[in-house]
């Protein structure tokens, strides 16, 4: 249902501000969820505007259409809230169905999706930030749209409003083309059936060995201590990776220095080790961990950073990569 | 799907009323000049102060308020963003919005050349039952214009040329040749009584506005629809 070819974009910009730049992005998506990684620096302000509509692309064509062809119907929410001013939130989603030419849902079973359905009788300006936020992804979220795009759609958002999102968004998924982006790995793997990164503008597949952070996937921490009681603590740290790396449950081991290298006595080793069940790699670095009698100081749960996946995207194009 | 955006437009206005301070300041400059000109008993009171004052200052300036009371300060996209968030196409919303600031800048320029050329009315003006009506439907057409104009400039960027086409229209509006014939002051001001601009007669000058005013209108619509 969209699909851009070679579009370069550019979004905002000026006088104190950074300009967010697409470059020669080429990409087609129909039904589910694309999560596009990055920052609004690298282009995904750009991204989702071009396919708004909302800019104009300076090179390439962008073709947002519904299945069977004919213009899509498109809600764009962007990470900053913005409802119409001087309206109570009940007469924005009457305008929100008037818009879509239909009845639909009352507006409080609308609003019950993200658990805002008290804030009905609210004036719009009177919200917080969260509240505003919720709403507005409440009425998107059930708008008969065919194509959802959404910045950051789980950030500043109050409990259990982004596990609600999660799931609205999931169910939504089988019928609709829908397009997130955020700049964290946890939200994309969690949210995507196809996760992409942006960097400065660029669009490329996220690396295989990042996807294991799927819904129920994520990723453990290991620190290593340099065991000064024995002298085997290398090779135990070793069969401890190998260990892991041999297990089914884990997708990918990441090893680094940690402390204090040029101090021999103080070197550890940090092991990140992840897998598409969270459970299942914490049961094989246990399992690992005692069969290697690996000298582990502390294991915790990890967030994979952005520019983790940056670098490992960076190896893999300089040939260095797994 | 542009009639309801523009309804909530006007709810916003109407539920606002902080908006109407400065348009209704600038009316009131106009109203307190043209009431002075008949206090000073001026003969030709309403040809004096039309184009003099109210053509000149207070429409331009009423109509900048207007805009800006309809889009407020992040420009026309800025304006339309929550529209675009519940579902609304770029493109309605921004026409929506500009309707009814084209709308608004209308009305408040026909009341100020209407009753302005009331208030000012001196013995050697045009009979006052063909002058008013005349003077009004000029403002209005003259205000719809200059909302046009802001409009298309709040479309551009975040709304900061809203403030360059003022400056430029007050600057090459009333000058003679092409780029002067390019804004609405020199048209407005020949309709009111000023010296004809390019030689137009008041005629051509009033379809010069009326053509302006469209090709302004489609400035906003190319800026706010970026694909098919």
């Amino acid at each position: 249902m969209i699909a851009l070819t070679a579009v370069s974009a550019r979004s905002g910009g000026g006088f104190r501000r950074a300009a967010s730049v697409l470059d020669a992005a080429t990409l087609a998506w129909g039904r589910g969820v694309l999560a596009v990684l990055g920052t609004t620096a690298d282009g995904t302000t750009a991204l989702l505007d071009v396919l708004a509509g909302a800019i104009a692309p300076r090179r390439g064509r962008v073709d947002v259409k519904r299945e069977g062809g004919g213009l899509a119907r498109v809600v764009h929410v962007r990470a900053e809230p913005a409802l119409p001013e001087g309206m109570r939130v009940s007469e924005i989603a009457a305008l929100s169905a008037e818009l879509f030419r239909e009845q639909g849902k009352p507006v409080a079973e609308r609003l019950a999706v993200l658990g805002v359905e008290h804030l009905a009788d609210r004036w719009a300006s009177s919200l917080t930030r969260a509240e505003a936020r919720a709403v507005q992804l409440a009425l998107a979220l059930t708008a008969p749209s065919d194509v959802l795009l959404l910045e950051e759609p789980l950030a500043w958002l109050e409990a259990p409003a982004p596990t609600r999102v999660v799931h609205e968004l999931r169910a939504r998924a089988a019928a609709t083309c829908i397009v997130v982006t955020t700049s964290s790995v946890r939200d994309a793997t969690h949210l995507g059936d196809r996760v992409l990164v942006l960097t400065q503008g660029k669009l490329e597949e996220a690396p295989p060995g990042y996807l294991h952070v799927s819904r129920e996937g994520g990723s453990l921490v290991v620190v290593l201590a340099n065991d000064a009681s024995g002298g085997d603590a290398e090779e135990r740290a070793a069969a401890f990776v190998d260990a892991l790396e041999a297990s089914e449950a884990v997708a990918h081991v990441d090893v680094a220095p940690y402390a204090h290298a040029e101090d021999e006595a103080a070197r550890a080793a940090i092991v990140t080790v992840t897998g598409p069940n969270l459970l299942a790699v914490a049961d094989a670095v246990m399992r690992a961990a005692a069969s290697a009698r690996a000298p582990v100081e502390a294991i915790e749960p990890s967030v994979v950073p952005l520019e983790a996946v940056r670098a490992a995207l960076a190896a893999a194009r300089s040939g260095g990569g797994r | 799907m542009i009639a309801p955006l523009a309804r909530a437009s006007v709810t916003r206005l109407r539920r606002s009323p902080r908006f109407w301070v400065s348009p209704l300041l600038w009316l009131a400059f106009g109203f307190v000049a043209s009431g002075l000109a008949r206090a000073r008993g001026a003969v030709h009171g309403a040809d004096d102060v039309l184009p003099g004052v109210v053509g000149a200052f207070v429409v331009p300036l009423l109509a900048f308020a207007a805009v800006g009371a309809v889009v407020g300060d992040g420009g026309l996209r800025g304006a339309t963003r929550g529209y675009v968030a519940i579902g609304a196409r770029p493109r309605d919303a921004a026409v929506a919005t500009t309707l009814v600031a084209i709308g608004l800048a209308s009305a408040l320029g026909a009341l100020a050349t209407g009753l302005g050329a009331v208030l000012a009315h001196g013995p050697s003006d045009p009979p006052l039952w063909l002058d008013a009506p005349l003077s009004l439907l000029v403002g209005a057409l003259g205000g719809a214009t200059y909302g046009a104009l802001f409009c298309a400039g709040a479309a551009i960027g975040e709304g900061s040329m809203r403030g360059m086409f003022l400056a430029l229209d007050f600057v090459f509006g009333g000058a003679s040749g092409f780029v002067g014939a390019l804004f609405p002051r020199g048209h407005l001001l020949a309709l009111l009584g000023a010296e004809p601009t390019l030689d137009l007669s008041r005629r051509a000058s009033s379809v010069a506005l009326f053509v302006l005013g469209i090709a302004y209108v489609l400035v906003v619509m190319r800026l706010s629809q970026r694909r098919g």
